[in-house]
């Protein structure tokens, strides 16, 4: 029950948040809630799965730009950034169905190199893409700066809904219990007849079709994009580092995890400009040191722990 | 009718040949042994079979369709089980929810839930229900491979490859698990025991095949087999076979 008097505050709270009229808790609102897109959809793969991805970036970026090319070409904001999950879904199925093969660091340095692939990429098709110079996206008529500041909140906000609506989903079905026996002993999963090849390619897909869906309302939202901004190694990093603190392998752990993150993080930022880095990084040190499941296992403190899943 | 057969199945390594052309058959509803010394290409044999490593050449066929290339998973859904010599539990999976997975992804048209309730009475069976609410990880060895064997029936196996069920396990445990087997064997499951203790072996098999260097050298009763001098001298060596002639 106060679960979800909890989530009601937390839906009434974010509802009102641009009406208070303050452009700068919009802004954090937003990026809030993208990371927290992009971590739940980590989750999926790195967590529940098992298998570390370092690629979140690239999902990002061809989202980014897939929906920055089609906003330029005049393609309405909503069809554009389906265009981007979609590109996503399909880029991130086939990728997956080549590395997920891979286990362990060989994965996750095949991820990494996929980011840096894309960025190239992005770098050197001048032509549809703008190269180093970046891509401009025309601002949207008749709207004022802060109008268009809560749309994108808002949107963000339903990007979010949608994804943490998938990832629970996938948690708790026979989906979840699938990537539960691939994680634990992916030869005896397969013995047993699980198509770890299947649900592994499956779920990376997944993974890829939101983040997708975040980088193209990103791009839109800040107006222009270039490769180092939206192939940003961080963008791959930070999502990693939200899902680790809320607890690796769950979803509403992946959320909190980002919405604590960001807030942390530009405190921190606003107040010690100097070594704002290095305090980040020893939190982070501290937390996997001393908290290694996460924010989610203080609960276990006063709770016995459930059965998976 | 022989249920699996094998021609002429061969696996190498780089230059090792694990399995070296192995061809055989294997009847419906008999107990097989499979034994012979460390590294003869046992497991490997399962593992070729099973589809967790590819054929370098050679046929497989089950119930008469060729399976040298099916994956794993899909061995599953056929019918063909394997316990792992060195077991492998869904360590932070209950004991239940280890089976039910079992039930849930190899027979359609189960839910989690109803695939538990299914997962109990095969708990009962190899007598782990008292135990179903712990973690596989907490499991003693003994009950690891009760463990093992549980999940390889919950997929309601024509045909089960047990990989050393009894190593580790002492006599009374031993005792139990060679009951149960029997049991299956009589409900009608193929059973192929890869095995080292020849106590069991020869007090239930049929029949026993032996590889040596990834080659087949004899085949036939437990009795014929345990006296053929190649079995002789693939467990204790040329010298002793040459120290036992008389004269």
């Amino acid at each position: 029950m106060s679960k979800f008097l909890a989530i009601g505050a937390l839906l009434v709270l974010l509802v009102f948040a641009p009406l208070s009229g303050d452009a700068y808790l919009v802004r954090l609102g937003t990026l809030a809630c993208m990371y927290a897109v992009m971590a739940a959809s980590w989750n999926l793969i790195g967590g529940l799965t098992g298998y570390p991805s370092f690629g979140t970036a690239a999902f990002f970026g061809v989202g980014a730009y897939t929906s920055g090319i089609l906003c330029k070409m005049g393609v309405a904001l909503p069809l554009a950034v389906l265009g981007a999950g979609l590109l996503g879904v399909v880029l991130a199925a086939i990728i997956g169905f080549i590395l997920l093969r891979l286990k362990g660091h060989y994965f996750a340095i095949a991820t990494l190199a996929i980011v840096e692939l894309f960025r190239e990429v992005a770098n050197s098709a001048t032509d549809l893409t703008g190269g180093g110079m970046g891509l401009n996206i025309p601002r949207h008529e008749g709207l004022g700066v802060y109008q268009e500041a809560a749309i994108f909140f808002f949107a963000m906000w339903a990007l979010l809904a949608i994804t943490a609506a998938v990832c629970l989903f996938v948690e708790r079905s026979k989906i979840g219990f699938a990537l539960a026996c691939i994680r634990q002993a992916e030869g005896s999963a397969e013995m047993i007849g699980v198509d770890s090849t299947f649900y592994k390619t499956l779920v990376f897909a997944l993974s890829g079709v939101f983040v997708a869906m975040a980088g193209g309302l990103y791009a839109s939202w800040v107006h222009y994009i270039e490769p180092g901004d939206v192939f940003d190694i961080l963008l791959t990093i930070k999502p990693v580092v939200m899902a680790l603190i809320g607890g690796v392998g769950s979803t509403v752990g992946a959320i909190v995890g980002a919405i604590v993150y960001v807030t942390f993080e530009e405190a921190i930022w606003r107040n010690y400009l100097d070594f704002s880095s290095g305090i980040i990084g020893l939190t982070i040190v501290g937390l996997v040191l001393f908290l290694p499941r996460g924010l989610g296992s203080l609960r276990l403190r006063w709770r016995p722990r459930a059965s998976t899943p | 009718m022989s249920m699996l057969e094998l021609e002429s199945v061969s696996r190498k390594f780089g230059g090792l040949t694990a399995v070296d052309n192995v061809s055989t058959k294997i009847e419906a509803g008999s107990i097989v042994g499979l034994i012979g010394p460390n590294g003869a290409g046992k497991t490997t044999l399962v593992n070729l079979i099973t589809g967790v490593i590819p054929l370098s050449s050679g046929k497989v066929r089950f119930n008469s369709a060729r399976i040298d290339r099916i994956k794993p998973y899909h061995a599953a859904h056929l019918g063909i089980a394997r316990t792992f010599q060195i077991v492998q539990p869904f360590r932070d999976m209950n004991v239940v929810d280890n089976v039910a997975a079992a039930v849930l992804f190899s027979r359609p048209g189960y839910s989690p839930g109803s695939a538990r309730k299914a997962a109990l009475p095969i708990l009962e069976r190899v007598g782990l229900s008292s135990l179903a609410d712990k973690a596989a990880s907490a499991l003693t060895l003994a009950m690891r491979k009760r463990l093992e064997l549980a999940k390889a029936i919950a997929i309601r196996p024509k045909i089960v490859f047990l990989d050393e069920v009894n190593a580790g396990l002492n006599s009374a445990e031993i005792e139990q698990a060679s009951l149960l087997i029997q049991e299956l064997s009589r409900e009608g499951i193929t059973i192929v025991l890869i095995e080292h203790l020849m106590k069991v072996v020869m007090s239930i098999c049929s029949r026993v095949i032996v590889l040596q260097q990834g080659r087949l050298v004899a085949d036939g009763s437990p009795d014929a087999v345990a006296k053929d001098p190649a079995v002789v001298e693939a467990y204790l060596g040329k010298r002793y076979l040459q120290g036992r002639r008389p004269g």
